[in-house]
């Protein structure tokens, strides 16, 4: 009994963050079921049962985004041509790339997005304004794709950098453009785990059911908070990841 | 006509994730009850497994509504993006090992 409320509540939390961010909140919940030993799962258990978790954060938020006139449809289908091939193109790549060189190179861009993020954190774009650079956010897209198909993390943290320092997105159009794309990437990702019997589905349920609560409340958090607060938790967020991508790449090289 | 595609992307979301929800909390809450009544444990299998299959077909559904509306409307680049994009999911769908 105890197992199952601690996984809803891992789901809450991630799924809040998750839809707050645009992010999908996998962050989270791997990390969560590997490093507390009550669950016994192992890194390939956790990632499966994450991306049930990314699929229902997009979903949860997207259906609220979409209402409140945040999501932007043309910029997400898009941006989802880049992503999607470049998550083709990555999966295809991964096993002739050497992870461990890409995994130090992704944490600079990371840092460098968060840097740009910082750096104009009191300005936000008008939501008027049509989008720019439309090619070079396509070509950035497919980068983000490959570096998701190799490490199955990190899309969303560069989709909404993209949109937002690129392609002159508000920050939250932003962040719900992207909770909007996650989800048919997620759900791919879950069909194959899913047809190979790699979601361990009695533990998946109570953290799918958390993380789409989560997703309702931080999608109706996502309106009214400042965005600068909003880019400062980004900002946060994607220095952990990097930190993370960081540490696993140069333990590689030892 | 502006905001009809948020409109039908949405309802195609909410029908979608509500009912993988819905099967997959009755599958909780049966769970639940299982430590006092015995339920057999195909019937939890069984909703789960539906649950999450009723979800990741919803963004796939999505794409493509959101694509016959932009073809309904004439809107081709779009509409071929759209039609594109879910191409590209579904092989993603082979792809991703």
């Amino acid at each position: 009994m105890i197992f199952l409320f601690l996984l809803l509540i891992i789901g809450v939390s991630a799924g809040f963050l998750g839809s707050l961010l645009g992010l999908g909140g996998g962050i989270i919940i791997v990390p969560a079921l590997t490093l507390i030993p009550y669950f016994h799962m192992t890194i390939h258990q956790a990632i499966a049962i994450s991306m049930v978790g990314v699929l229902a954060t997009s979903l949860g938020g997207t259906a609220r985004f979409l209402s409140e006139g945040l999501t932007d449809l043309k910029l997400g289908t898009l941006l989802m041509l880049g992503t999607t091939s470049g998550a083709i193109t990555g999966s295809l790549l991964s096993h002739t790339l050497k992870s461990n060189v890409l995994e130090m190179i992704f944490p600079i861009v990371l840092f460098y997005a968060s840097y740009e993020m910082l750096k104009n954190q009191y300005k936000d774009n008008n939501p008027d304004e049509p989008r720019r650079h439309s090619g070079a956010g396509i070509a950035l897209a497919f980068l983000a794709g490959i570096f998701a198909g190799i490490f199955g993390v990190g899309g969303g943290a560069i989709n909404v950098s993209v949109m937002h320092l690129v392609m002159d997105a508000p920050m939250k159009i932003a962040t719900a453009t992207s909770n909007f794309m996650i989800g048919p990437t997620a759900s791919a990702a879950t069909f194959v785990y899913l047809l190979k019997g790699a979601i361990n589905l009695s533990a998946a349920t109570p953290v799918v059911i958390g993380v789409f609560t989560g997703a309702k409340i931080g999608s109706r958090l996502l309106k009214r908070i400042n965005t600068v607060v909003l880019k400062r938790i980004f900002v946060v967020v994607m220095i952990l990841i990097a930190v993370e991508m960081l540490y696993h790449g140069i333990k590689g090289f030892l | 006509m502006a905001g009809n595609d948020r409109k039908i992307v949405s309802t195609v979301i909410k029908t979608g994730s509500y009912t993988g929800i819905g099967l997959l909390t009755l599958g909780f809450v049966l769970e639940l009850v299982n430590t006092f009544i015995h339920i057999k444990s195909v019937i939890l299998k069984t909703l789960a497994f539906s649950g999450v299959l009723v979800l990741i077909f919803t963004p796939v559904s999505a794409m493509v509504s959101l694509s016959f509306y932009f073809a309904y409307n004439r809107q081709w680049r779009w509409a071929a993006a759209a039609a594109f994009a879910g191409v590209l999911i579904v092989a993603t769908f082979i792809f991703i090992r």
